[in-house]
């Protein structure tokens, strides 16, 4: 990396910390610290609830993920533009009513301490933990391809985060926010039109979609409901729905970033921008992945994209091996590219013959293409079974750092680190917040200065940075993890969600009620996660969500009829 | 208990629509409008 991209990098990053500490500097006390004062607009909120939720790993491994399977991923979003209707039209009312500073006060207004605690403790754990991946799973990453010290990589993302949440609170997190936010934006438009640039002059844009299709890259929607494949229209508006729901309606680093709004009307527009941009932004980001696709098809592509692996193969008894597979690979992308040249030639000239020929010459090479990286990833693991050979998430950090101009490089990768601190600074604040007016506030000291909460506030800003960051440390592989923080989320959002959703629609419902519902449903649910494990039977973790949400309801109805006791009512109710 | 005042919540309807509802058919409609679009580019560039 040039000097003139490490300038661009840390000043973009320093600028945007500067000015996020510099207009949340006067924190008076706990409601401007954890709810920034009310005084956010919609733009602001819109960006920050977008920033929050994608993290580092959406831009690494979004478009290598295009790059490997196509466009099918995008289908996940689509339940999302509901969930934040619904999210709009209920939640939202229930919690600027109740004057809420977070989200599980609304469970002991509703029903009672306990179920309060149980919803404060699902969160804190899940999240907890997840605040040490958001920055170790890109720190991995970005180290490993610019040959950077990880513990180097994790303090620079965790401690710049850290100095700002704690300093300015949530509307410090919520203005960096924005700006990483049109940062990330901006910086995926020019990636875009970059590469768009790099094909081939004979290859038209239509061209390229156009071979991208041919390629199967762009089956989009698929509406069968076939429950092994792994994204369909159904499982995406369906799935989509509980998972989005309960995570925009009941996750304190959601919830905190829009009742912090001036106003309900701020904070529903800023829902509703997200609802109208999140899936062509989730499209956009994919097709920029489809787009290094095509680039690859008349550039030649490294074997394999994680370079640590190649590297680690020439030291080892394989090295010989793994020279040959090179020189079969090589030679295969070389005919692939011929291929493309003779089916472009044939375009122009009208030539079928041409084009069938340069069609069965590109199919060919390209099954040896793929055979070569099977051949080399089987190599790898037979020189270490342990090692991970799935590299689709280093394809866009590859071109990005090969083929991206000086200056460009800086900015991208500052898009990367903005968006691991910004999905970060969001989950230490709203761990904050839980930690301090649900636990500490509610239990330990009910009644102090506003100057000593907001003293506690920090400090367990602070402490939450450190546990985040010393995770981040001591563990050492992300790959497993990132699916296990995935599988810990669907463990406990069915439970979650079922609590809220029993809270808003079944009034008649009583605390002990749906406290026993919920804690029998999140041990039925552990129990089938560990039977998976197990192997006595196989779910897949999503389902998790369902199982968790169904069991409370029908378990706090069953909870109702044989223990009764009467519900509270809040207004509204 | 933590004592929370309850305040009156005032739905005010948003700028430039008449109410939420009519946001919410505009985001609905959106997205039925991608899905479509969705759709239409999956089979063009299948062919």
């Amino acid at each position: 990396m040039s000097s003139v991209d490490l300038i661009v990098l840390i000043g973009t990053l320093g600028l945007i910390a500067a000015v996020g500490i510099w207009q949340s500097r006067k924190q008076a006390n706990i409601e401007s610290y954890l709810l920034g004062g009310k005084s956010l607009q919609w733009g602001t909120i819109g960006l920050s609830v977008m920033a929050t939720q994608a993290s580092a790993i959406t831009f690494i491994s979004t478009p290598g993920q295009a790059y490997e399977s196509g466009m099918a991923f995008v289908q996940n979003y689509l339940g999302l533009p509901i969930a934040l209707v619904i999210v709009s039209a209920i939640f939202i009312p229930m919690y600027y009513r109740l004057k809420v500073f977070t989200a599980y006060e609304y469970l002991e207004q509703r029903f009672d301490l306990k179920t309060r605690l149980f919803g404060a403790f699902l969160f804190l754990v899940q999240r907890g933990l997840a605040a040490g991946i958001t920055i170790l799973a890109p720190a991995i990453i970005v180290s490993t391809i610019l040959g950077w010290s990880l513990n180097l990589t994790i303090l620079s993302i965790g401690v710049l985060v850290v100095i700002y949440t704690v300093s300015g609170g949530t509307k410090a997190v919520s203005i960096t926010q924005k700006y990483q936010m049109l940062v990330i934006l901006f910086g995926m438009v020019v990636a875009f039109f970059v590469i768009v640039n790099k094909l081939p002059d004979r290859v038209s844009f239509l061209d390229a979609v156009n071979m991208a299709g041919q390629a199967g890259k762009l089956d989009v929607i698929d509406f069968s409901f076939d429950f092994e494949k792994r994204y369909t229209f159904w499982s995406g508006i369906l799935g989509g729905l509980f998972l989005t729901l309960s995570y925009f309606g009941t996750d304190q680093s959601q919830v905190q970033r829009y009742i912090s709004g001036k106003n309900p009307t701020e904070s529903r527009m800023g829902l509703m921008f997200n609802a109208i941009l999140k899936v062509p932004m989730q499209f956009f980001i994919l097709f920029v992945g489809i787009m290094v696709f095509m680039f690859y098809q008349f550039n030649q592509a490294p074997i394999h994209f994680n370079k640590a692996n190649v590297d680690f193969l020439a030291t080892t008894e394989y090295a010989d091996q793994t020279e040959s597979i090179e020189t079969w690979y090589n030679k295969y992308y070389d005919l692939r590219i011929e291929g493309y040249t003779l089916i472009d030639k044939g375009i122009r000239r009208n030539d079928e013959a041409a084009i069938a020929e340069g069609r069965a010459q590109v199919v060919g090479a390209t099954a040896q293409i793929d055979e070569a990286r099977n051949q080399m990833k089987n190599l790898m693991l037979q020189a270490d079974p342990d090692r991970k050979t799935k590299d689709s998430d280093y394809v866009f950090l590859t071109f990005i750092l090969t083929q991206m101009p000086t200056g460009l490089i800086g900015l991208l990768i500052a898009v990367i680190f903005a968006a691991a601190m910004s999905s970060t600074a969001g989950e230490l604040n709203a761990l904050s917040s839980t930690a301090t007016v649900d636990l500490y506030k509610r239990l330990y000291k009910p009644e102090a200065s506003e100057k000593h909460y907001l003293n506690a506030s920090k400090l367990l800003t602070l402490m939450w940075g450190v546990f985040a960051i010393a995770f981040a440390f001591f563990v050492r592989s992300a790959e497993n993890l990132i699916e296990g923080i995935n599988i810990l989320g669907s463990l406990f959002y069915g439970t979650i969600l079922g609590l809220f959703l029993v809270g808003f629609f079944m009034k008649r419902i009583s605390g002990t009620a749906v406290f026993v519902g919920a804690i029998i449903a999140q041990l039925v649910v552990l129990a089938c996660h560990f039977a998976t494990i197990a192997g006595l039977f196989k779910i897949g973790y999503l389902w998790y969500n369902a199982i968790g949400l169904v069991l409370v309801v029908l378990l706090s109805l069953i909870a109702q009829i044989t223990i009764g006791g009467s519900a509270k009512k809040i207004s509204g109710d | 208990m933590d004592e929370k005042q309850e305040v009156e919540f005032k739905d005010t309807p948003p700028p430039r629509f008449k109410s939420w509802k009519t946001i919410y058919m505009i985001v609905l409609g959106n997205l039925a409008l991608m899905i479509v679009l969705f759709y239409l580019f999956t089979k063009v560039f299948n062919e």
